[in-house]
């Protein structure tokens, strides 16, 4: 694997998916990606749009190597990885990439701090350290004294806050981020969006799937999946 | 090192895993501890008996003699004392009358024992007892003294068989001691001791015993054996302490197995309620492994936390029940399992029974534990850990 340094982060090239039918010996389903490319480099935002089931989830899964193409290739730091074997994308995604989820897939009845420091802890990270961690990123997002709630007892924005810091705890090459201000009051957006451009600055790459406007400015490039237009670089 | 710290975190995760999912904790606990605390207590409670059995026969005498009735054991007539007696070798005979009577709605064993003959200091050597009994006198047993409320001094009338239609009839008798030593065994707590002229009187059989109890000189049991087997003919029957050991273990045994019988056929019923409920909120525990793996966990990894998840709760599983079998043998007497290995103990409570937790059914208890519920789990995890993480967390759409 090429050094982290690499500009390109991912890129996909004519990707298409395939989706288990619902029936059983119908044929499965093959969704073709559209624009059929897309790339984030260090540095950039993307920025995903689409009407609901024009394929943003499945354009995050590709580029955050949840899934792999059907058809079509998707490069990695500079690397061919669209037949590697499902241990070879764990681990990449372990080493470069965090999730933000729509419906931010925190655990039940887990302390806020301790969703949050999950991805450092499974990688043998102290738990101290871990800690710490998990409290500096939710101070940034003004939580400060709610990180012992559990998620139950946390707001939806809250909620939400805690699934973006989870995704930028263990210092990803590539965030992937699912409508990270769908729940977001103005205030906490903006926090939201600070930690973003933060993660930009140290050269990550950040892919959003989002209606939310405030990430116009912010996108070096823009994709809007009903129309295939591109727009940007 | 790292790997360390990544078991080390495995190990909290699976801990706090078993603290956020309460429900399936609770279930699985619960149906471990049915399963294994039973079976725990009663082979304990089975072990002590045992134990105290093969203890009081140690002490008992060498040979046990009665008359041959048909085939089954019968009296023996008192003057076989002597004749056994001068056999070259046995250093002390005790005759025994034993025979069963009712203290109002309950059965309790009655026993006598007969002038001893023997070589001098032999009886205060081989069987100190109690001091003899006068007519008329009774030491009862600690079960009995309990439920009655009896005490030294007081009147107590006994229900003794008879033929014809009156079936009973009562004769009372005034209790001058109570078999409650600390070294008293578990059966004496429902005997009654009388003396032997009372017992013959009751039932009987004046000039006769129930058994000679027999004490040899070290080493000549066997031969002694043969010389009374030549000596009182066939109408004799010698039982040697071997052969009585035989009949404790059989005795044991027998009770014993069938209850575990009984139990392993529960037991049974209660493995696949284990593993259902080992796979109690799955759908909530596949959603969390489909966000372990978007982190980049491995299915290995996954199975290892549940692993983990299973082993401790397996370990916490058995050693509540080793300590919820202590605490029923030793607050509870094993009620109701005690009925199945002591008989009449449904009737009567004993009072603080013998037992002796041997590390064998421990660690019985403690492999079961571990294989239920990683079988059970282990079909969850596989599940959770193969499905796809993107169907699950992205639902497939956009």
């Amino acid at each position: 694997m090429a050094p982290c340094a690499a500009k390109e982060l991912v890129r996909l090239e004519q990707v298409s998916k395939r989706f288990a039918p619902a029936r059983r010996g119908d044929p499965p389903i093959i969704v073709p990606q559209r624009p059929a490319g897309l790339r984030v480099d260090r540095g950039e935002l993307v920025l995903v749009e689409g009407s609901s089931g024009s394929g943003k989830s499945t354009l995050l899964g590709l580029a955050g190597l949840l899934w792999t193409p059907a058809r079509g290739r998707v490069r990695f730091l500079g690397h061919e990885v669209s037949r590697v074997s499902p241990a070879y994308r764990n681990r990449l995604r372990r080493q470069h990439v965090g999730f933000a989820f729509q419906n931010y897939q925190l655990f039940e009845r887990m302390p806020a701090w301790e969703s949050v420091a999950l991805p450092l802890l499974v990688r043998g990270v102290p738990f101290e350290r871990g800690r710490e961690r998990a409290r500096e990123l939710l101070g940034r997002l003004g939580m400060h004294g709610r990180e012992h709630h559990r998620t139950e007892q946390l707001s939806g924005g809250e909620q939400q806050r805690v699934a973006v810091a989870r995704a930028l705890a263990a210092g990803p090459d590539l965030v992937v981020a699912d409508e990270p201000l769908s729940n977001a009051d103005p205030e906490s957006a903006g926090l939201i969006i600070n930690l973003l451009e933060h993660c930009l600055e140290t050269g990550a790459g950040v892919l959003v799937a989002s209606h939310d406007t405030r990430f116009k400015p912010m996108a070096s490039r823009r994709l809007n999946l009903d129309n295939e237009e591109t727009s940007g670089a | 090192m790292r790997f360390g710290r990544t078991f080390i975190a495995l190990v909290r995760m699976a801990a706090g895993n078993l603290v956020r999912f309460p429900l399936r904790t609770v279930v699985v606990l619960a149906c471990l501890l049915a399963a294994a605390a039973p079976l725990l207590t009663a082979l304990a409670l089975q072990q002590g008996l045992k134990d105290q059995a093969l203890a009081t026969l140690d002490a008992g005498p060498d040979l046990l003699i009665t008359g041959d009735d048909f085939g089954r054991p019968g009296a023996v007539p008192l003057e076989w004392t002597d004749i056994v007696r001068q056999a070259p070798g046995v250093v002390l005979v005790i005759p025994r009358a034993v025979g069963r009577v009712m203290i109002d709605d309950l059965p309790a064993i009655l026993v006598g024992l007969g002038p001893a003959a023997g070589i001098e200091g032999a009886q205060r050597r081989h069987h100190p007892g109690m001091p003899e009994l006068g007519a008329g006198e009774l030491a009862v047993g600690s079960a009995l003294a309990r439920h009655y409320g009896i005490k030294k001094g007081d009147e107590m009338r006994l229900a003794l068989p008879v033929e014809g239609p009156e079936r009973f009839r009562y004769r009372s008798f005034v209790v001058t001691g109570l078999l409650d030593g600390p070294d008293s065994p578990v059966w004496s707590a429902t005997l009654v001791r009388g003396s032997f002229a009372d017992l013959q009187d009751i039932f009987l059989r004046h000039g006769m015993a129930s058994e000679l109890m027999v004490w040899c000189r070290s080493g000549y049991e066997q031969r002694i054996s043969t010389e009374l087997s030549r000596l009182l003919g066939p109408a004799a029957r010698i039982q040697d302490r071997p052969m009585m050991e035989t009949y404790y273990h059989a005795g044991f045994d027998r009770r014993g197995g069938a209850f575990l019988v009984l139990f392993l056929a529960a037991l049974s019923l209660s493995i696949p309620v284990l593993a259902l409920s080992s796979g109690l909120g799955l759908s909530a525990r596949r959603r969390e492994v489909a966000v372990l793996k978007s982190f980049g966990w491995e299915t290995r990894e996954v199975l290892l936390l549940q692993m983990i998840e299973s082993v401790t709760i397996a370990m916490a599983g058995a050693s509540l029940a080793v300590v919820l079998a202590l605490a029923w043998l030793v607050f509870g007497s094993a009620w109701p399992l005690n009925a199945f290995l002591l008989p009449g103990a449904e009737e009567l409570p004993l009072g603080r029974l013998p037992y002796r937790l041997a590390w064998a059914p421990v660690l019985m208890s403690y492999v079961y534990a571990v294989t239920v519920t990683a079988c059970g789990a282990v079909v969850a995890a596989w599940r959770a850990a193969a499905a796809d993480p993107g169907r699950i967390l992205l639902g497939g759409e956009g």
